[in-house]
């Protein structure tokens, strides 16, 4: 029925497209953020569509080479350098991902091979075909996954699935990250049969510019205009402590198996580090005040803007483009729509370019030859963030950057670092760690010092206090930090560690706020939560407390070189050995490693009590004996294992999910009480309902609808209906509107931004050293077995050749003198035995030699 | 003692009666075996003889005059077959016909072959001669000569008279060679058709169109026909006439003939060309073409600067339906070729124009051009447009080596300068300096560019404008102009030097320029593709289509070369591309089979998978069929077997096993064989040198016992 729909859908949009005779789409959006006081982060989301069957204008043909070629029906390949730092950085809004390359790709097969190994053999050829294309593409080393020891079948899904716990859109959880929205309308029907997907990682790939150039020349204006040219610093960008670049590519199928849409959508995650003088520099003091004095700058400090951050500006805009949006959690949008509500006043301060007047802002800006109606932001509005989407409340500026000077959008101010933050090193986010065992932590002041928070909180027995408070924001922080090691040595005795730790501030929050979630969970008929799912489980052993056990899933291919021996894992909860069986442990799959040909794959589930706080899972491994041609180049550097995975519900999700009328911002800059009327898009399965949803309320709202906004074009149906457009967004010219619920925006960021449903950690990538060849060993063989086998030839030799000492040459001799001998002679010789016993000793004799001449004689 | 002397060369034995199965068996190369007397036989053999034939058709159309048209017949046959440096390729394979008419009710058809040629006279060397009353049952033998077409006339009789529409009705040559074809119509048959009906036919829509009257014409039809019209005489039956006649006619053919041959025949032997003005032509590098005859044509219409609007493709669906499909199309029997375009935008170059008063305009010389295309265009390379099979591709990699091999990419280029630097105009080479008219230039082995100045994009856009609003698409005239340097490019890049040169002797540019399309609209309003080259030479005296003694020096003549409309590739054209793409994939690929004979010689151990083994036998075989086709005179093919043998030549060659293979000095093996062997010669020297010194006492004991 979803399929169904979509595909209407998608024939409306192909009739909208041949009114509006537009077959290609593209926009480009970018979204700042800024991370503590001296990280930033950004990231681009560009995506293209286009309808043509055959010939693309914009449109990079390579894809359409690609989709022609492979019959994939969606990849998704992301190449990550760094790590993300979760208690520096919180939760990410956009799902972070784990280091080096990771690929996802599902396929369709002709229904007219049906056979098992038909189709295992069309999988597997179509993945080494996409990989070996990809690689070529990319100028990446992804042709190291065709292999079947790379590529895994079992994909890491929610932790709802199969473990009882979930919703009721279990068939939206499909962890291949492959959105289900705009997924949805594959050619699943009669003539094509839908392959598993596959997944492959390589942890090792390096990142670099060489990948970049290729990435970018995917885009219609390249780096050469449009948002995009603020990646034309490649030092800023590749000395970022994150950098992650992802390609999507989903081919959208008719019933018939004809393909009438393809869409890439580009994205490029960076957290960008401002040298500590110039955070200094721009730190400004909070005096408690309100947040015009907190946001005005002391005399003589330089602002922090988008183009400093990124080293570069933009000078043009991409004419191709068809949304271009910039959008800056907090900011100048933002502040004006706080100040607004609690009457401040009309006026915005000025604040440099970025922040002119409304009078000025509503003044058109001429920019050469080309007129932009303003420089002011479009609008103002909030959203939903954290990797799930669901928890966190950002106040965003919006800029269409179309109606701007391109100039202003690298003079786009970011926001003031909050005084609270800590600075250069210090986490924002406070985990239990694993040997506290349960520390008596309670959330009191708002200025308790941050550095004492994280000392506290890392001291055996100490009581930390915290505050829950901006930097110790339960909403920025993820629920549980995951970190992966290895111990032991030598080739036997080695044991990989996964650890778990609890946000802090989470089980703070969650202790403080029980009671209060589980009445909103019992006020939402219709909508099953996992507050429900809690409710449900309260009964079961080892739950505790209100809010109920906790879930986490955990998800790691182990390469079959490392030989985990799956009986040794053992389970430790705030230090205590838990059962390694159910109801605490829930495998859902594992697949054992096979010599040179799958790797290990484990799926499993553990069911925590709600107030645990630190997990510990341990288990035990050696190492197999590489093949000196199965060594990698780099062979002594060790080998990488890729990252785990860790998936959770938050609990602290619908802390703020809204469904009924009232709820309570946590975000410290809306710490008043607002009223938000909207659906949240994380209850629909499809994009259908979403639109729906939205017409809905937009029709039922009336007035409401136009402080929500106006759509700006004609033709936007088609271009929501082919996930690009930005919706009616906030179309008050020059000005700032009313705070407005991003989640009912339809562009392709915010999509994005909505698509997860749970969270998902990654830890860090192993690095296991291996027994390293040497490259002597052969000759030492060779020298080894040649000196056995001379001894050997010798010996031999010697046995064949050697005679009886002197008494063998009397016979030798009288043959050899042959018929000559005679009584005579031999009485000749007999006189002259002595003689010729002197002789023989002349010769090298032995005494013994001549008893035995003497002998004879 | 000796027992166990035995029990140790009974061990020995068994020891290497155990171990030099197990060694030999270690130490097997797996390598399968290779044809080598063929695979380096085949080189001399087969390239040498490979030779696509050419059967020429010649009617000799003549209504007043026995002795006029034996005249005749003896020119033209000491033209196209005696004259060795006009076509030396005669005696190599050439099938010759001659049908002559002496009058309206007399024909005889005369057959030569190549040996006949070299060894005699063409009439004693006939090997078939008949004499039959009637044009129509001329035309009927000369087609029952050539095959079992005579089914194919029409009931009724499809005389040469009724084709030609009598002289009072001149009709087009193609409309006449349309109906022959449609008797006969095979790659590698030509007809030539002399006649001295001056006004039977005509290029033009009017007979008047030459006003120097009847003289020596010829026209080379766009498919495989040609008319060589001599001049009228007066009385054709005296000898002084006869004589005169004979004169004219060897200084017609003189001129006439080598265009002919050119057209024809000349690339028959499939070597390259002299070069031209100091360059290197295309065709010298060989077809730009894959192994497997792949060419993918990349269109790329780039956008200097797009900040105030930027041209787009307008449909090009319908653009490749209506103008790139024929080309492709005509162009299938030689090669199969594809079409990808893409719009790209900001593709500034570092070659700027420098401003010309004397052009008004922005003007690029020769010598910047090599410079024009920039690398940071992003210029799609192709790779993927052919589809494969999904499953068992490694499977079908032997049946269809294609598979892994991409398309060569021939990219072509329109270029919009940004809006300060238009017009921007292309010099051609020479002291002139005159702007090309195609404004397009090429580059051997990579494609074209054409340089494109619309007016259009000088508007600003308005206030708010989106982005998608500044972007115009490319209008009728612009794309019609646009594939017509498509075209042109593609004739530059893929036909033969001597096709090349016969069309630039006629038209105009250089050797790195476009010659002059025009494009034309016929009237039933489609789109007229290719050139119009009539160029008349050294037009002396008019003869007012009679002659005499006092013009016997100076005879009119013309060439017509005609279009093939919707194309741009005659069929002539693409006879000699199919021959000239055989003769190339049969020489490469016994050169690959040649190559990799040697080299596993060499290389004794070099380990291949049977593959490789499969892949050669299949590439000796797809030859053979090539040169069995060739010698049925089967271009199509032969043109696919030849292919074949390439693709899989290139295959066997490239085989990824081969390129993977450690290769290491035969000085490695003294690494590997001292340990072995210096441990072992050691106890042998010793035990030798112990040998010697028993032998030595021996004798000398021998000698003491001897000397008491």
């Amino acid at each position: 029925m979803r399929h169904t729909s979509i595909f209407v859908l998608l024939l409306a949009a192909s009739s909208a497209l041949a009114q509006v005779n537009r077959s290609e789409l593209f926009s480009e959006e970018l979204l700042i953020e800024r991370l503590s006081a001296n990280d930033y982060l950004v990231h681009f989301h560009f995506k293209q569509s286009s309808a043509s069957q055959r010939y693309t204008e914009l449109f990079p043909p390579s894809v359409v080479h690609l989709a022609e070629t492979i019959p994939f029906k969606s990849l998704e390949l992301h190449m990550t350098s760094g790590r993300w730092h979760y208690h520096r950085w919180g939760l990410p809004l956009i799902p972070s991902k784990p280091g080096g390359a990771e690929l996802s790709a599902s396929f369709l097969h002709s229904i007219s091979k049906d056979t098992v190994e038909d189709s295992q053999q069309a999988l597997r050829s179509h993945w080494s075909n996409l990989t070996q294309s990809l690689s070529g593409l990319f100028c990446a080393s992804l042709s190291k996954m065709a292999s079947t020891e790379a590529a895994v079948q079992a994909a890491p899904s929610s932790p709802s699935r199969g473990a009882g716990l979930g919703n009721n859109c279990t068939q939206c959880d499909n962890m291949s990250n492959l959105s289900s929205q705009t997924t949805g309308s594959y050619g699943s029907s009669k003539t094509h049969n839908e392959l598993p997907a596959l997944h492959a990682w390589l942890p090792k790939e390096p990142v670099c510019a060489e990948n970049l150039t290729p990435w970018l020349k995917l885009l219609p204006c390249r780096d050469q205009a449009g948002l995009a040219q603020l990646l034309r610093d490649r030092g800023t960008l590749y000395t970022a402590g994150y950098h992650s670049m992802g390609v999507k590519i989903l081919s959208h199928f008719s019933p018939n198996g004809e393909r009438v849409l393809l869409q890439i959508v580009q994205t490029l995650t960076a957290v960008i580090t401002l040298p500590h003088q110039q955070s200094l520099l721009h730190h400004r003091p909070h005096t408690g005040g309100s947040n015009q004095e907190a946001s005005s700058p002391p005399a003589g400090t330089e602002e922090v803007t988008l183009g400093k951050v990124l080293g570069t500006s933009v000078t043009r805009s991409c004419p191709s483009v068809d949304l271009s949006r910039v959008y800056i959690v907090g900011g100048q949008g933002v502040n004006s729509t706080v100040e607004e509500k609690e009457g401040v006043g009309e006026e915005v301060r000025g604040k440099g370019s970025g922040h002119q007047g409304k009078d000025d802002a509503r003044r058109p800006h001429n920019d050469g030859d080309i007129r932009y109606p303003s420089d002011a932001p479009l609008g103002a509005g909030f959203m939903r963030g954290g990797s799930d989407g669901s928890r966190r409340k950002l106040g965003v500026t919006i800029y269409d950057t179309e109606r701007i000077s391109p100039k202003t959008v690298s003079s786009l101010e970011l926001p003031d670092a909050d005084p609270r933050w800590p600075t250069w090193g210090l986490p924002r986010c406070i985990k239990y760690h694993y040997f506290s065992e349960a520390p008596d932590i309670t959330l009191q002041t708002s200025d308790y010092p941050v550095k004492e928070a994280a000392r506290g909180s890392s001291r055996l027995g100490r009581q930390a206090v915290v505050t829950a408070n901006h930097y110790g924001d339960p909403a920025f922080c993820p629920t549980w930090s995951a970190r992966q090691y290895v111990t032991g040595s030598g080739t036997f005795r080695g044991h990989m560690v996964l650890e778990l730790h609890k946000s802090l501030q989470t089980k703070s929050l969650l202790d403080s706020g029980a009671a209060h979630s589980s009445e909103q969970a019992g006020l939402m008929p219709g909508l099953p939560t996992i507050d429900d799912d809690v409710s449900r489980r309260g009964d079961e052993p080892g739950a505790e407390g209100v809010v109920g056990p906790d879930e986490l899933c955990v998800y790691q291919v182990v390469p079959w070189y490392i030989r985990v021996w799956l009986h040794t894992m053992e389970l430790r909860v705030d230090g205590k050995v838990i059962p390694f069986k159910p109801p605490h442990i829930h495998i859902r799959h594992i697949s054992p490693a096979v010599d040179r040909q799958s790797p290990l794959i484990l799926d499993m589930c553990l069911h925590l009590p709600s107030n645990s706080k630190t997990v510990k899972l341990t288990t035990r491994f050696n190492k197999a004996f590489l093949r000196v041609s199965e060594q990698t180049p780099d062979a002594h550097r060790g080998i990488d294992i890729p990252a785990s995975i860790i998936t959770y519900h938050d609990p602290l999700a619908h802390h703020t999910v809204p469904g009924r009328t009232h709820h309570t911002s946590l975000h410290p800059h809306h710490q008043h009480s607002t009223t938000h009327l909207h659906q949240s898009p994380f209850t629909t399965c499809s994009l259908t309902n979403h639109v729906k949803d939205h017409k809905k309320d937009s029709s039922t709202e009336g007035d409401n609808a136009s402080s929500i906004g106006r759509c700006q074009r004609g033709d936007a149906t088609s271009l929501s209906q082919l996930g690009l457009a930005g919706g009616c967004g906030t179309s008050k010219e020059g000005g700032v509107s009313t705070e407005k619920d991003l989640t009912t925006e339809q562009t392709p960021l915010l999509l994005a931004l909505f698509e997860a449903r749970y969270q998902k950690v990654y830890t860090e990538g192993l690095l296991i050293q291996m027994p390293t060849p040497d490259i002597t060993m052969p000759y030492n063989v060779i020298c080894l077995s040649c000196t056995v086998l001379a001894v050997f030839v010798g010996s031999f030799m010697n046995l064949l050749l050697r005679t009886e000492p002197g008494g063998d040459l009397l016979p030798l001799a009288v043959e050899k003198v042959g018929d000559m001998t005679g009584l005579s002679a031999t009485l000749g010789a007999a006189a002259a035995g002595k003689q010729l016993t002197g002789d023989k000793e002349g010769l090298g004799a032995s005494p013994q030699e001549g008893n035995n001449g003497e002998h004879v004689t | 003692m000796a027992r166990g002397k035995t029990y140790i060369l009974l061990w020995i034995f068994l020891f290497l009666l155990a171990g030099a199965p197990i060694w030999w068996k270690l130490t097997k190369i797996q390598r399968p075996n290779l044809p080598h007397d063929g695979m380096q036989g085949i080189l001399t053999s087969i390239t040498v003889g490979f030779k696509l034939p050419i059967k020429i058709l010649i009617i000799l159309h003549f209504r007043h005059s026995e002795r006029f048209a034996n005249v005749v017949l003896e020119q033209v046959s000491s033209r196209l077959l005696l004259d060795r440096e006009t076509s030396p390729q005669v005696e190599k394979g050439m099938h010759v016909h001659v049908i002559t008419g002496t009058n309206a009710t007399d024909c005889m058809c005369l057959t030569w072959r190549s040996q006949s040629v070299m060894h005699g006279s063409p009439i004693q060397g006939a090997e078939a001669a008949a004499s039959v009353r009637g044009e129509a049952d001329c035309l009927a033998m000369a087609v029952g000569i050539l095959g079992d077409m005579a089914a194919m006339l029409k009931p009724g009789g499809s005389s040469l008279q009724e084709l030609s529409a009598a002289d009072e009705q001149p009709v087009h040559p193609d409309k006449l060679m349309e109906r022959l074809h449609s008797l006969r119509d095979e790659p590698g048959t030509y007809f030539l058709i002399v006649s001295s009906m001056t006004s039977s036919f005509a290029i033009h829509d009017t007979p008047e169109a030459s006003p120097e009257g009847p003289a020596a014409e010829l026209i080379i039809g766009s498919q495989r026909a040609a008319v060589l019209t001599l001049p009228q005489i007066v009385h054709p039956d005296s000898d002084t006439m006869l004589s005169i006649q004979r004169h004219v006619l060897r200084n017609a053919l003189d001129r006439t003939v080598p265009i002919l041959a050119a057209a024809f025949w000349q690339d028959y032997d499939g070597e390259a060309q002299a070069p031209t003005l100091g360059t290197l032509h295309p065709s010298q590098q060989g077809l730009p073409v894959s192994a497997a005859g792949e060419l993918l044509l990349s269109l790329s219409l780039c956008n200097a600067d797009p900040e105030l609007g930027y041209l787009v493709w307008g449909d090009f669906d319908q653009l490749s339906q209506l103008l790139l499909e024929p080309v492709k199309e005509v162009l299938s029997p030689a090669l199969s070729l594809s079409f990808e375009s893409q719009v790209l935008l900001y593709t500034t170059t570092s070659v700027k124009g420098a401003w010309s008063d004397n052009h008004t305009s922005y003007v690029l010389p020769q010598s910047k051009l090599p410079r024009f295309v920039d690398g940071h265009w992003g210029l799609n390379v192709g790779g993927g447009s052919r589809k494969y099979e999904g499953a068992g591709v490694d499977l079908q990699a032997a049946v269809n080596p294609s598979n892994g091999v991409p398309e060569h990419v021939l990219h072509f280029v329109t270029y919009v300068p940004p809006p300060e630097q238009r017009p921007l105009v292309v010099l051609l080479p020479g002291p002139g300096k005159v702007p090309s008219p195609t404004n397009s230039f090429y580059l051997p082995s990579w494609g074209g560019v054409h340089i494109l100045n619309p007016e259009v994009l000088v508007q600003i856009p308005s206030r708010g404008a989106a982005g998608r609003d500044r972007q115009h698409p490319l209008t009728k005239t612009q794309e019609e102009i646009l594939v017509s340097s498509i075209v042109t490019t593609l004739r530059a890049l893929l036909l033969t030097d001597s096709t090349d040169t016969l069309r630039q002797k006629f038209g105009r540019g250089g050797i790195y320029y476009f010659p002059a399309t025009d494009v034309q609209t016929n009237s039933e309003g489609s789109t007229i593709l290719g050139q119009v080259d009539a160029a008349e030479a050294s037009v002396s005296n008019s003869l007012d289509g009679k002659m005499d003694s006092a013009s016997l020096e100076s005879v009119s003549w013309s060439v017509h070369f005609l279009d093939a409309p919707h194309s741009g590739f005659t069929l002539w054209e693409v006879d000699g591309l199919m021959r000239r793409r055989s003769a190339d994939a049969v020489k490469s690929a016994a050169e690959l089979l040649n190559s990799l004979s040697l080299m596993v010689l060499e290389l004794r151990n070099l380990e291949m998978p049977d593959l490789i083994g499969q892949q050669v036998h299949q590439a000796l075989a797809s030859l053979d069929q090539a040169v069995e086709a060739a010698q049925k005179g089967d271009y199509a093919n032969a043109c696919k077997a030849a292919g074949m043998a390439h693709s899989f030549a290139e295959a066997a060659f490239s085989n990824p096993a081969i390129l993977a293979q450690l290769s290491y000095p035969p000085s490695h093996l003294v690494g590997v064989y001292v340990p072995l062997f210096l441990p072992l010669g050691m106890s042998l020297v010793q035990a030798v040198i112990s040998e010697a010194k028993q032998l030595r006492k021996i004798a000398k004991s021998a000698t003491y016992l001897h000397g008491h």
